[in-house]
């Protein structure tokens, strides 16, 4: 998958998930940026990214996560 | 209808899993939802209007319906730890008062990063889908002393 297509469909997910159409992501970003972002939006949020990717996270990696950047090189690793 | 709630964790479910009961709508509950929802709309109350546009009779209302989830996700699925999160629910087909219904669940997706489950469901009657979509529901974990 191109880079573009994968950062263009996790944008779509969290612009559904947050119900903001004009949410762009970005690797700096954290959920400080996102006002929305609390602990349900967060399991929607990993959940979503988890069955239209098909991939499994596992907590201790999540724990490990600093901002989105490190998201996209999770799923990115698990993607192959 | 059982009276105690299953107590499921992450690891006594699995993907693939169905949860099954049958219901009755009644006049009892009919009048239940007016009190909880104020919906006092002829379609649910007056059969005389119902027939008039079309139905056989007094259609059930969906909050009635998606009662029967919330049943599904508090005593089934996951059961007592439960955190009902999401819905997504398309009516295809009304239920009329004193009609039996099935709702049928089946666990898509368990998520341990997140100790939470998606599971897809479906309501049929008399051999006809009236209502299906999706939920997600959080398992909860007792506070760590």
């Amino acid at each position: 998958m191109e880079k573009t297509d994968l950062i263009d469909r996790i944008n779509a997910i969290f612009r559904e998930v947050f119900d903001d159409d004009g949410l762009l992501v970005t690797p700096e970003m954290t959920a400080d940026d996102i006002e929305e972002w609390d602990s349900l939006s967060h399991i929607r949020l990993i959940v979503a990214h988890e069955i239209k990717f098909g991939v499994k996270f596992k907590t201790i990696e999540l724990n490990g996560l600093k901002n989105v950047g490190n998201f996209i090189d999770l799923l990115k690793s698990k993607l192959g | 209808m059982s009276h105690k709630p299953n107590m499921h964790s992450l690891h006594s479910l699995h993907e693939g899993l169905v949860e099954r009961f049958v219901f009755k709508a009644t006049d009892e509950m009919m009048q239940s939802f007016v009190k909880i929802s104020g919906d006092i709309n002829p379609l649910h109350t007056d059969v005389n209007f119902a027939t008039s546009r079309g139905f056989d009779g007094v259609v059930v209302y969906g909050g009635i319906l998606v009662a029967q989830i919330s049943r599904m996700v508090g005593m089934h699925l996951p059961g007592r730890d439960a955190l009902w999160s999401s819905l997504n629910i398309y009516f295809t087909h009304p239920l009329l008062v004193g009609q039996t219904a099935e709702l049928e669940a089946r666990v898509e997706h368990i998520s341990e990063a997140t100790s939470s489950i998606e599971f897809k469901f479906k309501i049929t009657s008399q051999g006809k889908k009236l209502a299906k979509g999706s939920a997600g529901v959080q398992i909860l974990k007792p506070n760590e002393q």
